[in-house]
């Protein structure tokens, strides 16, 4: 074939490293580390952080002074003596002006602290660090279970039903799924308890006790957002198989395997990451209810005894560590689709 | 080079059963090697319907689309000869991948990881850009040079027939212009055999030894380039080149009823 010399060997200089921009250039004393887009982006992600974290901690103070009446009086009870309530009030430091307690509190924060509980005069960091990794537990496995099923059940059916195959199957999934997204988590644990520990008698009631006794919470905290990330998956690889480049690689002649895994899959996950940063979020707000319907001897228990019991440093704290918990899971996320979408960090940064 | 380019009584057929619609209607037609085969009708007349059945995007109803012998509309194909660039440069590219991914994934499989760059950058210097712009994402580009990337993808998978679908449409006139300089450039240092389909009788005509004429699904006129746009025998393709508008020509009855819709 004449020309086809232009399909040998040459000499080709490498491409640079950095994207988008020619060898040689970059910026003198150590600035061109800034045009890195990963450091404006992880820059400007924590900078964001640290505002968000000083509002939760601004709130979650002013939380206990926003309160009507007295704090201490509603914990103790009205018939507490009264010189009783004051040395509370004292040992608490809320006789000190506000500005000194918030002063206080922040400085507590930084070495730990997080005040006493007015029930049992126990730390609440104490509290806190006993409680938490069993609710951590609980949410990381509901999160995996419902992303194990959601990921495969959406790319099945996009696949399934893409072109308007299938009428069926896409009305008892998308039926299904909306029923099941629809239904609050502590309502689905309470069915089934009914359904697999009462009457099946397969897994424990209650309580935090073996392999076994994860399974109901878990499932009720993971059901409902699978069902609802396997939606969105869906139509989102519904989207993306229809794209032009998806046609360009089957034009290509790219095996079916490999256009799926090269193109629909990245393309259409890099979507969902979005939203399961926000449903892990939700997710471990759940985990407060469910907690409470199987007895789980974790921080949403706690929660809801210390509300019940008014008992404010420990409801702050705990309070505290949920909305951090949730602030550090979005930048987890959004540093995992800046690595699993290089285009998000550039577009941030 | 493996032979022409061959579709013989090609039938194309959408739906099925009363809902079917015939897209292709027994087109015969031969695409020789080495030369440039223009294909041009009004939007429906099957053009790309036809270019997808020779790369298997679109099953063919009946016929044979063969390239030195080997059918071409089966999707079990290992060896990429026939290679198609799509119509919209903004899209067809994914925009996850680099430019230098995309490229690489069309090469001819069993090519090592260094001789895979090396091949990356080549391919990118006969379109006209920079190897450096490997690493570049497709958004940081321009519609031109994404069109370029497109060709260039197409090139590295060493094709014997390039099918180019309406390439310029999509891209403003003063970057059309290069873009056909640069198919017509790379068609004759490669000897390739290209396929070229537009609705811009111009376009077709600036890079084509030959021009098929299609309408309803059939090739209603075929021959030289000057012998169908200067003395085309069939009423249709005469019909096609009255509705060129030119500049300084009064507008028809026709498009004074469009202008006031």
């Amino acid at each position: 074939m004449a020309g086809a010399s232009l399909y040998g060997q040459a000499d080709v200089p490498d491409a640079p490293d950095v994207p988008g921009a020619p060898a040689g250039g970059g910026l003198p004393y150590g600035l061109d580390r800034l045009s890195n887009p990963w450091t404006r982006f992880l820059t400007r992600r924590l900078a964001r952080l640290l505002v968000s974290v000083f509002v939760v901690v601004t709130a979650t103070f002013l939380m206990i002074h926003l309160i009507p009446g007295d704090p201490v009086r509603a914990a103790l009870g009205l018939t507490a003596p009264a010189d009783l309530v004051e040395s509370r009030r004292e040992s608490l430091g809320l006789n000190e002006p506000l500005i000194t307690q918030y002063v206080s509190y922040l400085g507590g924060l930084f070495t730990g602290d997080l005040g006493t509980s007015m029930i049992s005069g126990t730390p609440v960091s104490e509290i806190i660090a006993d409680r938490l990794p069993q609710t951590a537990l609980l949410g990381s496995l509901a999160f995996l279970t419902a992303v194990a099923i959601a990921v495969p059940l959406g790319l099945a059916m996009a696949l399934l039903t893409r072109d308007g195959r299938r009428r069926g199957v896409e009305l008892g999934f998308t039926s299904t799924a909306a029923v099941m997204s629809a239904i609050p988590e502590f309502l689905l644990g309470v069915a089934l308890v009914a359904v697999f520990a009462v009457s099946l008698g397969w897994f424990p009631v209650a309580g935090m006790s073996g392999a076994s006794s994860f399974v109901l919470p878990v499932l009720a905290l993971a059901l409902g957002p699978a069902m609802a990330l396997a939606r969105i998956l869906r139509v989102e690889a519904l989207r993306v198989l229809g794209e032009d480049y998806v046609r360009t690689a089957r034009a290509k002649r790219l095996p079916r395997r490999l256009v799926y895994r090269r193109h629909v899959f990245p393309n259409a996950l890099t979507s969902m990451l979005t939203i399961g940063g926000l449903v892990l979020g939700a997710m471990l707000i759940g985990t407060v209810l469910v907690e409470n319907v199987f007895a789980w001897p974790g921080l949403g228990m706690t929660i809801v005894e210390s509300i019940l019991q008014k008992d404010y440093p420990l409801v702050q704290g705990v309070v505290l560590v949920y909305g951090t918990s949730v602030l550090f899971l979005n930048l987890a996320v959004d540093v995992v689709l800046g690595i699993a979408d290089p285009r998000s960090t550039i577009r941030e940064s | 080079m493996t032979g022409p380019l061959v579709f013989e009584d090609v039938h194309i057929r959408f739906g099925s059963g009363s809902r079917a619609t015939w897209a292709v209607r027994g087109v015969d037609l031969e695409v020789p090697p080495g030369s440039v085969v223009g294909l041009v009708g009004e939007s429906g007349s099957g053009k790309s319907s036809l270019a997808k059945a020779a790369v298997g995007l679109v099953p063919v109803a009946s016929g044979r689309i063969e390239l030195g012998g080997v059918d071409q509309s089966g999707r079990t194909l290992r060896r990429r000869r026939v290679q198609m660039v799509f119509q919209d440069p903004y899209s067809s590219l994914d925009p996850r991948m680099t430019i230098g991914e995309s490229i690489s994934e069309a090469l001819p499989r069993g090519i090592r990881r260094a001789e895979r760059r090396t091949e990356v950058a080549r391919v990118l210097e006969l379109v006209d850009i920079d190897p450096w712009r490997a690493t570049s994402l497709p958004g940081d580009l321009s519609g031109g040079q994404r069109q370029r990337i497109a060709l260039a993808r197409a090139l590295a998978a060493r094709p014997d027939v390039v099918i180019a679908d309406e390439i310029t449409s999509a891209l403003d006139v003063s970057v059309q212009g290069s873009v056909l300089n640069l198919v017509r450039d790379i068609q004759r240092e490669l000897d390739l055999a290209v396929l070229l389909i537009s609705h811009n009788l111009a376009v077709v005509r600036y890079v084509s030894d030959v021009i098929a004429v299609m309408r309803s699904g059939r090739i209603v006129e075929f021959g030289g380039g000057d012998e169908v746009l200067e003395r085309p025998e069939h009423p249709y393709t005469q019909l096609l080149l009255e509705s060129v508008p030119r500049i300084g020509s009064a507008l028809g009855p026709s498009d004074h009823a469009t202008r006031r819709e």
